[in-house]
């Protein structure tokens, strides 16, 4: 009967996994699925219409899906609504407040809700931007916590705002068709007038008028707009792989004479969704699919849209929860067969976890980590690495216990760091060399995964050792040889990222060494690893020395990761938010706790360590 | 054992050496947002001891800005050298102390020698490191010269040659209100007469409009008030050269025989706070007398490293010869040219997000026989002559191209020490590892 | 012990060897070509953005002067492209500015600091600029100003004398502020018709250059544009 457990174990573990891989199911019989799959570009590259949808979402609400009384809206049915029907989607709750100031603005109270729908907000509308005004004359480093909130409340708005004039111009939709018929039929007559008034001739004034207003529109719009909609057509756009927004699509029609077939079809799917006509709508769908696919590369743009739904990361977090309870249930009953299972567990959620960092570095076309967000899922990944090889090596469940804390930890990091936008953002010029990327901040990022792996496993030590009588003196010992491995390994990995940096840096502005906060950082982590391997070598500390140490990597390598972002006078640019740094000081405060634990003398510990007999 | 060698072979010593260099390095960190980047290196990392506001800058992190309350409260910190000293001595005789030739110590031995071979170049790099900055514009004429801007130089520059001037340049340090300065190439003499680290020079008559207005504002702040109703009063007087921070005259024109600017526009000094910021530079201003043969005095100038190109040259007759004086940001010239043929500058489409920056180039030593094209961007600099040029910035919407140009004589041996140490740790790493392995492949049971 | 001693040798030779003094130098230099100016470190940027407005009292009388060390980095961080090179921005926010009246037709185009106004005319394929700016100081005396346009519309320059009678001949008063008017008519079909104006200390420029054909045909208009100029009253 035990021998089925791991098997059994596995294929439950194997099912969330399966199921995360089956296609989304959308309400309706509109064709979301292929909705989410139409192209645009923003922020320099093409990407799926879903991932628009689930980064402005992030941004504006937090989450990456809208909760409703009806249940969850999928963040590219919220988009779909709200370009389509904007007057029904201003209805959901969409926009996040935290801030009691700001909501004091609102006239609401903090216990009231959290969630507010563009209705609400839209009479506060003006009062929110010029407070934000407001608040943006202060200095960013200086401003308060409402002025941070209510600067982020008015660019949540404007997003949205955003959105709703992205695949049209806005206004009324149900308009739409004829906006655009209207557009046609001004645009001959009115160019002819225009020429001749230029040349000083007699001209049809009320085609000229009308033209002019038109134009002035689409122009202010082209400028506004910031979705590529139309793939480029002229060689040079080409080149440049420079899309067209709407606005710019629409004034196309000055030299063409017609509505471009995209901008068009758009119009159409609204007419069709606002009929609720699902299969006008697909046919259109499909039309466009035909139109745009051509132009962009649906290989990447599909494995994007596909990345969202198997939302990957989520899945191996589910994983890591398993896995933490399989290896805690093992320490009480069935040992050998849950560590085992556990172990599998672990193999499969690294696999998902390996697959998810190459599906991002495909789309992006970019070593692994290019910014914080990526930062976090590769330290992840590193520890549940090295992790695997320690529970190869050792067995006992310690590295799998291990592994799941970690890899859970730095995905919900990175799942909150997500929530200021798109994660796959284009690399600045300077940050723009996949050789260093690939070599300097993948090593010394290997080395944080090193330290905290450290740090954990010691954390293990410690809170086993004086709450629990359940670790042996050789499970200490064990766990003393891991934590001193890692350490030298932590050495090595940080010494080599750090010292590689400073190559980088002399290549790339000519100092080796500038002294900056991140670059501080690293030699920090340098430092502290040294420390604790000649501290042991000089006989200063020994194995409960040692532990205590490693617990000081945690947070010094917390410091280096995150806390150098909170000072702002450094090179290196990340974001950072506020809730980040509370999150960051407990973090500190629990291994402030950890290191006063691992003071207390050993003989006082529940688990006995020393041999007491000899004593 | 001598006990002073058993001390400084210590590795009790390097675990303490390590723990303070730790403490430097975050304070370190910490202060660069009062002082920046290279004040800060100065004041912590290129120096012995360092005082440092330990409690205002703990209290910064949580509260994002530096607490003068607190600031009274200094610890006296080992500072760069001294560590970095202390680190080498005591890599040094440790080495002696233990080091037995053997091949299992080769990873050590090697780690440890990339060690000292940094600390090393640390110390060289911080003394022989020079940068500076050079400024070409697309199509413009080509430079021979970079710029310092935070040094400044006081310059004499005999401009009745033919082909060539003879520039004659005063440092900066040499600058003391009061000291005489002699110019053995020169018939002349310099004396400060005044000298200010950051200041702006205007125009009498104006500076003293606008502090009138401004002292007309009622929102202004008593203190500000005094230090404005003070500026104005010297100002007024005729007799304010100098007028320090808080609106003290620091120099009168007393009976100096003003000349050049001075003279003409009632030119005034106004002396501002210094900044460290990275971002920003000084401004230096200085007033100094000519002093001829017999020490008898031709003329006093003001000067000021902000005249532009929009304040005609400043020059005096001495000896038959036209010498234009001027203080400038440090220039050091070169046997060659660089001529920007052209500036690029890409973004990602429909972005501001910058993809891009190159610059490409003509380099041009007659004394060589070297012309070539160049581009030099991003993580490519040009190496040329000991001197390391980087694309640094740009300015002029995109056609001035601003190069860093470093001078480091050993800008190779960090990545030689970088090599040592990381073969050193890999071997360590290895035969710590195989050593692992095989003690628990013999301590499981078969 | 030896080898302690050897080490704290090396550590002083390396000390020592950081010690250099700075010392007076002489050195000979390539004179430098005219246009100098465009490579001289310092001058003021033309970026309305980062232009500072006048200064507030002594903290911001005199530069604030920014930013020529920022790293590469610096502009993955900071969202203005690049800063400001040091410069005297600030010295000429003081000089006041009049007021005016452009006529009709002109185009107004982007300021910078020392730029006061600007403006674009096209007429029939036909362009010409007109330009305010304003110096501290005479900017090297009236002639080497009138040279420089003249130099602009490739004439010969002008001889003292030929300045002399310019300036009687063409003597006009701007708001009761005596200034002379610069006409430089030049071989290659470019023009320059402009006022050079001396106040409170700094010489205001207010120049036509363009082709000959519209520059004449603007004179009227130019002359117009003058009238209206006031300075304020002090």
């Amino acid at each position: 009967m035990k021998r089925f457990i791991p098997i059994v174990i596995f294929i439950f573990g194997l099912l969330v996994v399966i199921k995360g891989l089956m296609p989304p199911r959308y309400s309706g019989d509109f064709d979301v699925a292929s909705f989410a799959e139409l192209p645009v570009q923003t922020g320099g590259r093409v990407l799926p219409l879903d991932s628009v949808a689930m980064n402005s979402l992030r941004v504006i609400s937090q989450r990456s899906a809208v909760r409703t009384d009806d249940g969850k809206l999928p963040a590219i049915e919220w988009l779909m609504r709200l370009a389509f029907e904007p007057e029904e989607a201003a209805g959901l709750p969409v926009f996040r407040i935290d801030n009691a100031e700001v909501l004091g603005l609102l006239g609401l109270k903090q216990e009231d809700r959290k969630y507010f729908s563009y209705d609400d907000l839209l009479p506060h509308r003006q009062a929110i931007g010029e407070q934000a005004n407001q608040a943006t004359n202060t200095e960013s480093a200086l401003r308060s916590v409402y002025e941070r909130q209510i600067i982020k409340l008015a660019t949540a708005m404007n997003q949205y705002e955003r959105l709703t004039w992205s695949l049209h111009p806005g206004g009324d939709v149900a308009q739409l068709p004829l906006l655009y018929q209207r557009w046609e039929e001004v645009v001959g007559p009115g160019r002819q007038a225009f020429a001749q008034h230029e040349r000083d001739e007699p001209f049809d004034e009320a085609a000229f008028q009308m033209f002019a207003a038109f134009t002035n529109e689409f122009l202010h719009l082209s400028q506004v707009a910031d979705l590529g909609i139309v793939p480029p057509t002229t060689p040079e756009a080409k080149a440049e792989n420079d899309w067209s927004n709407v606005g710019e699509a629409l004034l196309d029609t000055i030299t063409t004479g017609e509505i471009n077939p995209v901008v068009a079809g758009y119009a159409q799917l609204a007419e069709a969704y606002r009929a609720n006509d699902a299969a006008a709508f697909n046919k259109e769908l499909a039309h466009m699919h035909v139109e745009l696919d051509a132009g962009a590369p649906m290989g990447r743009v599909a494995f994007e849209e596909f990345f969202n739904n198997f939302a990957p990361f989520y899945q191996a977090s589910i994983l890591y929860v398993i896995i933490f309870l399989v290896v805690a249930v093992s320490w009480l009953k069935w040992p050998d067969e849950l560590q085992r299972s556990a172990f599998w567990l672990l193999l499969l959620a690294f696999v998902i976890h390996t697959f998810a960092l190459l599906a991002r570095m495909w789309i992006q076309g970019r070593p692994p980590i290019t910014n914080l967000y990526s930062s976090a899922i590769f330290v992840g990944w590193g520890a549940v690495l090295l992790a695997i090889v320690l529970e190869y090596i050792f067995k006992g469940g310690v590295g799998s216990f291990v592994a799941s804390i970690i890899g859970f930890i730095t995905l919900v990091i990175a799942h909150n760091l997500a929530k200021t936008g798109d994660t796959l953002e284009m690399m600045r010029a300077v940050l723009d060399s996949n050789f260093w990327l690939a070599t300097h901040v993948v090593i010394i990022t290997f080395g944080y995964s090193a330290v905290f792996l450290g740090g954990t496993l010691a954390a293990y030590y410690l809170l086993r050792g004086t709450l629990t009588n359940g670790l042996s003196k050789e499970a200490g010992a064990a766990l003393y040889r891991m934590v001193y491995g890692i350490t030298c390994f932590s050495l090595l990995f940080s010494f080599v990222g750090t010292m590689l940096g400073g190559v980088w840096a002399d290549q790339s502005w000519g100092r080796f060494w500038g002294w900056d906060p991140k670059e501080n950082g690293a030699l920090l982590i340098v430092l502290w690893c040294a420390l604790m391997l000649h501290a042991r070598w000089g006989g200063v500390v020994r194995e409960r020395g040692f532990m205590v140490l490693a617990i000081g990597g945690n947070i010094i390598t917390a410091w280096s990761w995150f806390g150098t972002n909170l000072l702002g006078v450094g090179l290196h640019a990340y974001g950072f938010t506020d809730s980040g740094f509370y999150w960051l000081l407990f973090f500190w405060f629990t291994q402030a706790f950890l290191i006063i634990l691992g003071l207390i003398p050993q003989k006082h510990w529940r688990s006995q360590l020393i041999s007491t007999a000899n004593s | 054992m001598n006990p002073v060698f058993r001390i400084f072979s210590s590795l009790g010593l390097t675990v303490v050496l390590l723990a303070f260099s730790m403490v430097l390095v975050f304070f370190g960190t910490l202060d660069q947002s009062r002082w920046g980047i290279h004040e800060t290196q100065r004041l912590y990392f290129e120096s012995f001891y360092v005082l440092t506001p330990a409690l205002s800058l703990l209290k910064m992190v949580a509260g994002g800005s530096f607490d003068l309350n607190l600031a009274w409260f200094k610890i006296p910190l080992p500072g760069g050298f001294l560590l970095g000293g202390l680190l080498l001595v005591n890599l040094v005789c440790a080495h002696f102390r233990y080091f037995k030739a053997s091949w299992k110590k080769t990873g050590i031995a090697l780690t440890h020698a990339g060690v000292v071979l940094l600390l090393v170049s640390g110390f060289l790099i911080a003394f022989l490191q020079e940068e500076s900055q050079m400024y070409v514009d697309e199509g413009g004429v080509p430079v021979n010269f970079s710029t310092d801007f935070r040094d400044a130089e006081l310059v004499l520059i005999d401009t009745s040659g033919e082909d060539v001037d003879r520039v004659t340049s005063i440092p900066r340090s040499l600058l003391k209100p009061g000291s005489v300065i002699e110019l053995p190439e020169l018939p002349v003499k310099v004396r400060v007469e005044a000298y200010t680290p950051n200041a702006g020079a205007a125009i009498g008559a104006n500076l003293l409009r606008h502090y009138e207005q401004m002292l007309q504002n009622p929102q202004v702040p008593p203190a500000q008030k005094r230090e404005l109703t003070e500026a104005v009063d010297g100002l007024k007087s005729g007799e304010a050269l100098v007028l320090g921070t808080e609106g003290r005259t620091l120099l009168s024109k007393g009976t100096l025989p003003l000349k050049g600017f001075a003279e003409r526009m009632g030119g005034v000094i106004q002396e501002q706070p210094e900044s460290f910021q990275d971002n920003e530079s000084n401004i230096p201003a200085v007033v100094v007398s000519i002093l001829d043969e017999n020490g008898e005095t031709i003329g006093a100038w003001m000067v000021s490293a902000g005249f532009g190109g929009n304040i005609p040259p400043q020059t005096f007759d001495y000896g038959g010869q036209t010498y234009q004086i001027a203080l400038r940001f440090k220039r050091d010239y070169y046997p060659f040219w660089i001529q920007l043929k052209d500036f690029s500058h890409d973004k990602y489409p429909g972005t501001e997000i910058p993809r891009n920056y190159s610059s490409d180039i003509i380099l041009n030593d007659p004394g060589k026989g070297v012309e070539r094209p160049v581009k030099i961007y991003m993580n490519h600099p040009l190496r040329y002559a000991g001197l390391t040029f980087f694309q640094q910035s740009f300015a002029n919407n995109d056609t001035t191209s601003i190069l860093m140009v470093v001078r480091n004589p050993v800008w190779t041996w960090p990545y030689i020490a970088v090599l040592l140490v990381g073969l050193g740790m890999c071997i360590q790493f290895c035969i710590s590892l195989s050593r692992f392995i095989r003690r628990e492949q013999k301590g499981r049971p078969a | 012990m030896t080898c302690l001693r050897i080490s704290v040798a090396v550590l002083g030779l390396i000390l020592l060897a950081g010690c250099q003094k700075e010392e007076v130098r002489t050195y000979e230099i390539p004179k430098e070509s005219p246009p100098q100016d465009a490579v001289a470190p310092v001058r003021m940027t033309v970026n309305a953005g980062t232009e500072a407005p006048a200064g507030d009292a002594l903290a911001g009388t005199a530069p604030q002067s920014s930013a020529p060390m920022a790293g590469p980095m610096m502009q993955a961080s900071g969202n203005a492209p690049m800063q400001a090179l040091p410069g005297m921005a600030e010295q000429s926010a003081q000089f006041d500015s009049p007021t005016w009246t452009a006529p009709e037709g002109w185009q107004a185009q982007p300021l910078g600091s020392m730029r006061k106004g600007s403006w674009l005319i096209e007429k029939d394929g036909q362009r010409a600029e007109v330009s305010v700016l304003v110096f501290p100081g005479d900017v090297g005396g009236d002639l080497a100003n009138v040279n420089r346009w003249a130099d602009q519309v490739d004439m010969a320059p002008l001889t003292p004398q030929e300045l002399i009678s310019m300036q009687e001949g063409n003597a006009i008063e701007v708001d009761k502020h005596p200034g002379f008017l610069v006409e430089l008519t030049g071989p290659s079909g470019q023009s320059i018709a402009g006022v050079i104006l001396p106040y409170h200390g700094a010489t205001w420029f207010f120049k036509m250059q363009g082709d000959t054909e519209l520059v004449n045909a603007e004179a009227v208009n130019f002359g117009r544009f003058m009238s209206t100029v006031r300075f304020p009253e002090h």
